[in-house]
């Protein structure tokens, strides 16, 4: 049977899952702050790991809905493009611990204190602006929040810049840079995909103001 | 004149070219398996410009026949994504070969077995989800080699990071970890091109019924 309630439904199911995946990211986001504070503690990677696989199957599942049973206004590529970008933030986070724990005897000893800070802000905010999708918010409240991100990820490019000139002047062995090296090129790339993340939210509400 | 036919004509005139750019694909990784078994003399590149020049043949008649076929089946979006990743597999290959003919005395040593078994179950699943969705094998047969590419895909994580635990041990003013992660980086990318691929396909069908 045909409904409003049964199209309200429904679209509370796909917000509820863009909302769950946001989740998801920041609560990997918090384990790899953890593990980046406390390196003398060697982390295990399956806080991570069931992370990344329940964002999968959020995906997976936000996926089906917009073939299937969306009848949400909003444009399934849209959807599709922002729940992708949710998901590449634990992957690479994934990425990031399971690369520290092989690298850590080299790299336990860098002060990664302003990455964190850095990455605590951008989920924060992407958490945030997935939940307004619900609200229907004003072109200019989410470009406010949005302008955060891209605050953030300026300061993060200007981070990298910093951090790399002091490694290539340290002197240090190149695997260390090299370890190094990655590990910060993925920090940034968890900033740009919560970046890619605020600007597909801010499309999707620009188009329906 | 418009008829089912002609449709369905034209849509197995994308999925020939499709399945003739997956088996470039297949062809590349051979021979690329071939140069890294023969460590003995060092690669020519000319089989591998070969094959990328064929692809990219490939890839500019279904360009073409998107711009010509007027209905389809399919969206042109997603024919031009898996054109494009598939075409970026003999590209990739072709970065890699060129990449350990210049670095070949230093690198040769190297065991690149499990890599070159990835890729080559990778290209070889692609090529049959290829030819499932040619013969309209059906969504649960596409599921399920989307499935297998997908766990490839996180197998080629796995040894990817096994590897860098093995190249993070070299000391000193050693420049093999540099090129090696560039190398087995690269191999990465051809697995997960042949996901990109696998799973427009997977998205496709799960829309076309």
């Amino acid at each position: 049977m045909f409904s409003i309630q049964k199209i309200l439904s429904k679209d509370d199911k796909l917000f509820s899952l863009l909302e769950s995946s946001a989740e998801e990211a920041n609560k990997s986001i918090q384990a790899l702050n953890r593990v980046l504070l406390t390196p003398n503690q060697l982390p295990s990677l399956d806080e991570f790991h069931r992370s990344k696989e329940a964002d999968k199957q959020i995906t997976d599942q936000i996926n089906r809905a917009v073939i299937n049973d969306s009848v949400t206004d909003i444009d399934r590529e849209d959807i599709e493009l922002l729940s992708s970008v949710l998901y590449k933030i634990p992957k690479t986070v994934e990425k990031i611990a399971e690369r520290f724990i092989v690298s850590s005897v080299m790299v336990k000893d860098t002060n990664f204190s302003r990455h964190t800070e850095l990455l605590q802000v951008a989920t924060k905010q992407v958490v945030e602006m997935v939940k307004q999708i619900r609200k229907r918010p004003g072109v200019e409240q989410i470009k406010q929040m949005n302008d955060v991100l891209q605050r953030v990820e300026g300061e993060a490019d200007q981070l990298i810049l910093d951090v790399l000139a002091k490694l290539y002047t340290s002197n240090e062995d190149p695997t260390k840079v090299l370890a190094l090296k990655d590990l910060y090129e993925l920090l940034e790339k968890v900033v740009d995909r919560c970046r890619d993340a605020g600007n597909a939210v801010t499309h999707i509400v620009i188009k329906h103001a | 004149m418009f008829s089912v036919q002609r449709l369905l004509g034209r849509d197995d005139e994308f999925c020939a070219l499709l399945e003739a750019s997956a088996q470039e694909a297949v062809y590349s990784v051979e021979t690329l398996k071939q140069v890294l078994l023969d460590t003995s003399s060092p690669p020519s590149l000319n089989r591998f410009i070969e094959a990328r020049r064929e692809d990219k043949i490939i890839t500019a008649q279904i360009a073409e026949l998107l711009v010509s076929a007027l209905v389809t089946s399919f969206d042109r979006q997603d024919i031009e994504t898996v054109a494009e990743a598939l075409y970026k597999v003999p590209k990739t290959v072709e970065k890699f070969a060129e990449r350990y003919l210049i670095s070949y005395h230093l690198v040769r040593e190297f065991d690149f077995t499990r890599q070159i078994v990835l890729m080559e179950e990778a290209v070889k699943s692609v090529l049959e989800i290829v030819q499932a969705f040619r013969a309209n094998a059906g969504i649960a047969e596409i599921k399920r080699l989307d499935s297998r590419i997908q766990r490839l895909e996180n197998e080629a994580d796995d040894v990817i990071i096994t590897f860098l635990a093995k190249i993070y041990k070299f000391r000193g003013r050693d420049v093999r970890p540099i090129i090696l992660k560039d190398l087995i980086e690269l191999n990465e990318k051809v697995v997960d091109r042949c996901r990109d691929a696998s799973g427009v396909i997977a998205r496709v069908v799960a829309k076309t019924g």
